[in-house]
């Protein structure tokens, strides 16, 4: 059997087991496995490619210096995963918001769209336009959301990724699902 | 269920009818099948959704970014990481540091004449010495 067809159907924990031993190629096959949630989490949050690429390569990075930060048994992979980007992205909107208090803070605040009726952009500048409603929602309302749209995770899933209670989980998604309903409705009667 | 308890649930646990809770779900199906509304309820949350997903969806993640990280792993490791060539020479300068610092005592220690004195008065505070020692 050909090496790389080999480690295209290792587990993660085995992926993880060579990447210890500095095999780049299982680092490649678990960084295709896994990169677009990574990207997609971090994508979603910050809504700047730049910076969700920072996020990708820190995780990443992390997890070749550190192969054996992931417990197996603990968790499952992915969910880890996710828990360490969702804590990268909000570590990230801290330090943000910290900096926007220092006098030299340089910060440019995302620019939101201005209010034209959704119905009237093409569909390429609605859904950018959805994409920035998405981004003012409060940080765990809106890591919630994406974890259970664009990850399709369950709300189990999601709350043990974020540390919370289902319940609480569930609070978040109402929240964000609402209010993010409501600002697409007004802006497209 | 009511209409707001179907609606409450579809932003608890989204519009895919199989990811509810099972007893949640079967009131909900049996609430579609007698109230259209309920059914046009359902549409349109499933257009929200679409709508929602389509918006955060993410380009792929290829080669080009799985190139870039590798380059980060290769600049990373072929920048200075401390040997054991190195440990050996900062334990060995280490040494060599305490050595220089002990015969730098030495060499500036007081007399004899007045060590003894030290001790003898260290030997009073002891309670083992006496006065005349000191003089």
């Amino acid at each position: 059997m050909a090496e790389g067809v080999g480690e295209e159907a290792l587990a993660d924990a085995d992926l993880l087991a060579r990447i210890a031993g500095e095999d780049r190629r299982a680092f490649t096959t678990l960084m295709r496995r896994h990169g677009d949630r990574v990207r997609g989490l971090a994508l979603g949050f910050t809504g700047r490619a730049a910076e969700a690429d920072d996020i990708v390569q820190e995780v990443f990075l992390m997890l070749w210096r550190r192969p054996d930060a992931w417990t197996p048994g603990q968790a499952a992979f992915t969910t880890w995963l996710y828990r360490v980007v969702a804590n990268r992205c909000l570590d990230r909107a801290r330090r943000q918001r910290l900096r926007r208090w220092l006098p030299f803070a340089d910060v440019p605040e995302p620019t939101d769209d201005a209010p034209t009726a959704l119905a009237a952009l093409s569909d390429r500048d609605r859904l950018a336009a959805v994409g920035r409603m998405i981004r003012t929602l409060p940080e765990r309302q809106r890591l919630a959301l994406l974890l259970a749209v664009q990850g399709g995770r369950s709300n189990a899933e999601i709350a043990s990724i974020l540390g919370i209670s289902e319940g609480a989980t569930e609070q978040l998604l109402v929240r964000a699902r609402r209010t993010l309903r409501a600002m697409i409705e007004e802006r497209e009667p | 269920m009511t209409r707001a308890e179907f609606d409450e649930a579809l932003l608890r646990f989204g519009a895919d009818l199989d990811r509810w809770p099972q007893k949640l779900a079967a009131s909900a199906r049996q609430l579609l099948g007698r109230d259209p509304a309920a059914v046009e309820i359902l549409a349109q949350f499933a257009a929200f959704e679409d709508t929602v997903g389509a918006a955060i969806h993410p380009p792929p993640f290829g080669a080009a970014e799985i190139g870039r990280i590798l380059a980060a792993v290769e600049a990373e490791e072929a920048g200075w990481r401390p040997t054991w060539r190195f440990w050996a020479a900062s334990a060995g300068a280490s040494l060599l540091s305490l050595a220089a610092g002990a015969m730098v005592m030495l060499a500036t220690l007081p007399g004899r004449g007045d060590l003894d004195i030290a001790l003898s008065v260290l030997g009073l505070v002891a309670g083992q010495g006496d006065i005349g020692g000191l003089l």
